[in-house]
């Protein structure tokens, strides 16, 4: 693309026609991907064991929110983390499937571990910022009372 | 060098404007491009616009008008912080870490403590990096202008009391403590203090004569032609591309985006492989009275232990106390119900680990990584235990420490069992001091830019915030980035853009 004689950053470089395509099929599999349909079922099967007692208008907020933001994840987070929640979502959908994924929460696997831990976090983050007065299991303190 | 203005640019920014939008146009051009308005960026511009040149600043974040987002929010995350805050490097553990992205920078969001760089770090940068022409006291007369300028004060009045959990328990153990003044204004109208950050500070002085800005504008990638680079490739906010034409540019994109950067930009050399950072590992604590201030953070340290091991208070809303109870939810769910009785605390070290930016072809942001060594787990270890004990000084009634498999600690008895229990792959390790990745010096092999800033083997891209600092200081770097920064840019100014 460039007729001058550049020394130009990777970036630039990336600019020609053949790197084109490959780009655009990179784009393809880093963006375009939209988070909530695979990190959502497994999300909500979380929240569902953490907080039981969540309305379910709330948890569908939470649900998107968790989703928005793996969505803005970096690049390369984002593509480990939808790896992972494909694995975790396959796992959700098969009988069966969620008592191997209680069980590989539970070990001490670099990464793997970091997956459940950043859905609990978002959820919990977003729960208590906007609803402080919720009790443990997810219920309005209010109602509760 | 010219301080002329090359072709006008739609930056909405004008000789009296102090804010700026996205650019309407997706082709600029200036003297000196300056990448990035954090602490290092905001100070360059203005030094360098005073001087008579012309400025362009560009972020990739929007202007944020403070009051505009709650302090500490998921909101002000969004919308100041890059990807949400939710950014990490990974390691064993992997360490979470923040970034600002918008105008301002990190001053726009962070605590606004302020610490001096300390004389022995600087005396130990200069001989180890070989810093050249660098004296000390002259950086020292500089953090005296940036001290006025920033307005850095301690409070009125009295304290908040989860700082003076810090103070009281520090006391009891004889462990000096003290307050940290911030940039802080305290007006009438704004009893709790106003930050006095980039937006508020330098920005418009540069703004005001003459720089402009232009927000929403992403650099993909600088245009070389050998060590001179000519032209940044840029991404607006809606998607269009463009580029902008410079004589010299100063990358202030920070620790991590602007290795990040000069690598995309095909730029070798020491860059982006010497991070380092403070880890920090956290605990809340719970009290008998209600105490929790959910928009700010302590303003006490304390540094018994320093430069290793400080101890400090975070931010602690709601949201915040849930996450720092999450590791062992099951056994410390019940105090989340507590949240106004619980503030959330944390020891920091200065890390012996190291760690690395890398880009790669067609991402658009680096890869991360850090590597904690030995002992830095075992003054994790120790740093979180004696925060344990500071806190049951202080008057603690539960301490629940954040790492998996935590007890709760309630007495003196139960702290070694924690201390017992912690291991640092468990911990939810986070830092938001980042530096030294493109370290400044004349020392080959250790240093990726020369002792005023200018790249190696470049010959007008200069790097000027947190990357130069040659080792994490001990102490929140944002006065030294300063400083140095302004030292930068003054001899950029004085050599007349020559000091190759």
């Amino acid at each position: 693309m460039f007729s001058r004689s550049l020394k130009v950053g990777t970036t630039t470089t990336q600019r020609t026609g053949g790197d084109a395509i490959s780009q655009l099929r990179f784009h393809l599999l880093m963006r375009q991907v939209p988070a909530l349909p695979v990190v959502g079922s497994f999300a909500e099967r979380l929240l569902a064991i953490d907080l039981p007692d969540l309305a379910p208008a709330k948890r569908r907020e939470v649900i998107g929110f968790i989703a928005h933001r793996v969505d803005s994840l970096p690049s390369f987070t984002r593509f480990g983390v939808l790896f992972l929640g494909y694995i975790f979502r396959g796992m959700v959908a098969v009988p069966g499937g969620w008592s191997v994924a209680r069980i590989l929460m539970k070990l001490p696997l670099p990464l793997v571990a970091e997956y459940p831990r950043l859905i609990r976090s978002l959820g919990f983050a977003y729960v208590w910022e906007h609803w402080p007065d919720t009790t443990t299991t997810g219920a309005s303190l209010e109602k509760a009372a | 060098m010219s301080a002329q203005a090359g072709t006008t640019p739609t930056a909405t920014a004008t000789a009296t404007a102090t804010t700026a939008t996205t650019p309407a146009t997706t082709t600029m051009d200036a003297d000196v491009l300056i990448i990035g308005s954090g602490a290092g960026g905001a100070t360059t511009a203005a030094e360098l616009a005073e001087a008579g040149l012309d400025v362009l600043i560009v972020e990739e974040g929007e202007w944020v008008e403070q009051g505009a987002v709650v302090p500490f929010s998921l909101e002000q995350m969004d919308r100041q912080y890059r990807a949400g805050g939710v950014t990490v490097a990974l390691g064993l553990p992997s360490i979470a870490y923040t970034e600002g992205r918008c105008a301002g920078g990190g001053t726009e969001v962070n605590s606004g403590l302020y610490w001096r760089p300390p004389g022995d770090v600087l005396q130990r940068w200069r001989d180890e990096f070989r810093i050249a022409d660098f004296d000390p006291d002259e950086l020292l007369s500089i953090a005296d202008e940036v001290e006025r300028e920033i307005s850095v004060s301690t409070m009125p009045g009295s304290y908040t009391q989860p700082s003076d959990v810090l103070r009281r328990g520090a006391d009891t153990l004889g462990w000096r403590n003290g307050e940290i003044p911030r940039w802080m204004k305290y007006p009438a109208h704004a009893p709790g203090g106003e930050r006095q950050s980039m937006t508020l500070t330098y920005l418009p002085r540069a703004m005001r004569a003459g720089a402009r800005m232009a927000t929403g504008c992403r650099i993909d990638g600088l245009v070389r032609s050998g060590g001179t680079a000519i032209s940044a490739d840029t991404t607006l906010t809606d998607g269009r591309r463009g580029s902008i034409t410079f004589r010299h540019v100063f990358v202030c994109g920070g620790a991590i985006q602007s290795p990040a950067l000069l690598q995309r930009s095909g730029v070798r050399g020491h860059i982006g492989k010497t991070l380092a950072v403070h880890p920090t590992v956290k605990l809340a604590a719970r009290f008998t009275d209600e105490l929790n201030v959910p928009d700010d953070v302590p303003v006490h340290q304390v540094k018994e232990f320093a430069p290793h091991l400080s101890f400090g208070g975070s931010a602690s809303n709601p949201g915040l106390v849930a996450l720092s109870l999450l590791d062992q939810w099951p056994t410390f769910q019940h105090a989340i119900t507590e949240w106004r009785k619980i503030s959330v605390y944390y020891a920091a070290i200065t890390s012996e680990g190291l760690g690395r930016v890398r880009s790669f072809p067609r991402m658009k942001d680096p890869v991360v990584t850090y590597g904690l060594t030995h002992r830095d787990r075992e003054l994790l270890r120790s740093g979180l235990g004696r925060l344990a004990l500071l806190m049951l000084e202080a008057g603690a009634v539960e301490v629940y420490p954040s790492f998996k498999g935590a007890p709760s600690v309630k007495s003196r008895r139960d702290l070694a069992t924690m201390q017992h229990a912690f291991a640092a792959t468990r911990a939810s390790v986070m830092t938001v001091h980042l530096c030294s990745t493109v370290p400044m010096g004349e020392l080959p092999g250790r240093t990726g830019a020369n002792s005023f800033g200018l790249v190696h083997g470049c010959n007008n891209i200069y790097v000027n915030d947190a990357s130069l600092l040659p080792t994490a200081p001990g102490v929140n770097p944002q006065a030294s980035v300063m400083a140095f920064a302004i030292r930068n840019a003054r001899r950029f100014v004085a050599s007349g853009g020559r000091h190759a």
